[in-house]
């Protein structure tokens, strides 16, 4: 059983010794200059502006989260589409609802000005009363 | 491939319920009251299902072997849904009719109902892993339900943060065990393993489970979050992280480990057992130092955490049995001690201080009384529910030949009382500082009380009505 982990504990083991071994030779052979540039963060050659530290609007996340949730209905469709014949009329309605479940989350999002990007004060859901 | 449609009643129903739920959220027209009845509703009928099918004896796998639904998820389900009902009916009151964002919070609590479900009837560590992420998530934004609070935000962000890490540890638990077993499913790991081979792999993944587990349940020394998160939560989602999902924890710590690690026994025996003496003694011992009522319950269900493990310690049909039915008692008794922590709530917010409680046994009789019964009962005093959880559990363990344990246990049953009685004192025997206003009994909270005061009685003095349907519910 152990054994069949040998692959793995030898691919760590030449891993390791292949990092440690380039970064030595590297260190070894490089010739150092220091300039006031290298300590920049490197931005495809501009000159930086401003702080690298800045607040994003949390409303990315809302929009990436809707996004990855119907790239994962992508990836459950491509099986569904290999099998479909096989299951028939089953799969198709369990597709049906799948895909009306994702529906109504993408309305619920969109009544509730999530996918503004601007929002209203109104659509934004008031505090309650803590 | 067939399904077996009617085997998932109860999760479809809380699934459509979900559905439904969220449908009608989006109408603004619409009393967001309605959205919570309609929850309580679907979760009834939910309720109803499982009982029935409880009461046929259902017992069969689904989708391959990732789901089992026996006595045993049906008992634990009946378990989840009253937890949820009781909590949405001490919710309504508590958010405030003005609160326009309800909606999002009954379908979270319906969500992570749906999680447990899975966790109860998960045969496959994959899927045990799915309903917990499920439940856990949902829990997560609950917690942190009051954005503009900052106590409430940080109880999201710790529970996040240190929920996330337990994850891990379930995780990584399981890919080791899936290393040392060569399978997921709970009855192929066991019929795996014999008791003469115990590959270093597997241990070290059953370690990883207890540790996850740990989190997920607040066993000491993994219970740091616990006190925090129910403080700063909203007091209703306090009493719902209390009671349901750590049934759901215990649900699939039990069925994994009595059932896929079997041939573990001897070695997660002795770690169970430490954990409860810790978890016990140290929660009970905590909760005496507590001025705050919310952080109290918080040590005092670390505490009852401890008492369930011993039924785990006693590795019995008696021992699963009887935890199974404390877990159905304390879930009723801490979600009726929250909900009178809530009603307990002055004009100008909550009070929470055990000293704000001074007089209230004149000022509010009925309530006083109700809490009352309640602190009795989460301390074990007979004709209460808790007194025959506790007497069970014990039971089991002597059974057992665990005499150590239910001796400690015995001993921590009567350092709890000084601190459930000290709040009854304080109602009773001292005079309130300044007089406080309080708010007016609403309707929905009153009547999740008097469920929870029926419940506590009824199973108090005819408890053998739920220790049968236990009995017979185990998977042993």
């Amino acid at each position: 059983m152990l054994f069949n982990f040998a692959n793995v504990l030898i691919f760590l083991v030449v891993g390791c010794i292949f990092v440690t071994l380039n970064l030595t030779l590297s260190r070894f052979l490089q010739t150092r200059l220091y300039t006031d540039e290298k300590y920049l963060p490197y931005e495809c050659g501009e000159d930086p502006i401003g702080d690298t530290r800045i607040k994003f609007n949390a409303r990315f996340y809302v929009i990436a989260l809707i996004f990855l949730i119907f790239d994962v209905e992508i990836v459950f469709l491509f099986p569904w589409g290999v099998v479909f014949r096989e299951i028939g009329l089953l799969a198709f309605v369990e597709m049906l609802v799948f895909i009306a479940i994702l529906l109504i989350g993408l309305a619920y999002v969109w009544v509730k000005g999530d996918l503004e990007w601007i929002r209203s004060i109104q659509s934004g859901g008031e505090e309650s009363s803590q | 491939m067939t399904i077996n449609w009617q085997l998932l009643m109860p999760e479809l129903i809380v699934i459509c319920t979900f559905v439904l739920v969220m449908i009608l959220d989006l109408f603004d027209s619409l009393q967001k009251s309605f959205l919570a009845w309609l929850a309580i509703v679907g979760a009834a009928i939910a309720l109803y299902v499982s009982v029935q099918m409880l009461g046929a004896g259902t017992d069969e796998t689904q989708f391959n072997g990732m789901l089992r639904v026996d006595k045993y998820s049906l008992f634990f389900n009946v378990i989840f849904l009253v937890s949820t009902i009781l909590t949405v009916l001490i919710s309504m009151s508590y958010l405030g009719r003005e609160d326009r964002r309800q909606g999002e919070y009954y379908l979270l609590i319906l969500l992570a109902t749906l999680g447990m479900m899975l966790m109860a009837a998960g045969n496959e560590l994959i899927v045990v892993f799915l309903g917990l992420e499920l439940m856990s998530l949902s829990l997560y934004i609950l917690a942190g339900y009051f954005r503009r609070s900052m106590a409430s935000s940080e109880a999201g962000m710790k529970y996040l943060l240190l929920g996330a890490f337990a994850s891990g540890f379930f995780l990584y638990g399981i890919a080791l065990i899936y290393g040392g077993a060569g399978t997921t499913n709970v009855p192929q790991i066991a019929s795996a393993l014999t008791a003469d081979t115990k590959p270093p792999l597997l241990l070290a993944g059953m370690f990883l489970l207890v540790v996850g587990f740990g989190f997920k349940v607040a066993l000491v020394p993994f219970h740091q979050w616990a006190p925090d998160v129910y403080e700063g939560a909203p007091t209703s989602i306090a009493a719902f992280i209390s009671a349901g999902p750590k049934a759901a924890g215990f649900a699939a710590f039990f069925r994994i480990f009595m059932e896929a690690l079997q041939s573990l026994q001897p070695e997660w025996i002795a770690v169970v057992t430490i954990l409860a003496v810790l978890t016990m003694t140290v929660g009970n011992l905590v909760a005496i130092a507590q001025r705050n009522i919310k952080r109290m319950l918080a040590y005092s269900s670390i505490a009852h955490a401890g008492y369930v493990l011993i039924g785990l310690a006693a590795a019995n049909k008696d021992g699963i049995s009887s935890a199974m039915l404390y877990l159905l008692i304390y879930c009723v008794m801490n979600i009726g001690a929250f909900g009178a922590v809530i009603l307990a709530r002055t004009e100008d917010g909550e009070s929470l201080m055990i000293s704000d409680y001074a007089g209230l046994g004149f000022r509010k009789p009925l309530l006083a009384l109700f809490m009352t019964v309640m602190l009795l009962s989460l301390a074990g005093f007979p004709p209460t529910a808790g007194f025959v959880g506790k007497f069970y559990i014990f039971r089991s363990a002597v059974e057992a030949g665990q005499i150590w344990l239910v001796i400690i246990g015995a001993i921590n049953t009567a350092i709890s009382a000084f601190y459930y009685l000290r709040v009854v004192v304080t109602m009773y025997m001292r005079e309130p500082e300044e007089e406080l206003d309080f708010l007016t009994y609403p309707g929905s909270l009153v009547f999740a009380l008097v469920l929870a005061a029926i419940g506590v009685l009824l199973i108090g003095v005819l408890p053998s009505y739920f220790l049968n349907p236990a009995q017979i519910s185990t998977f042993l």
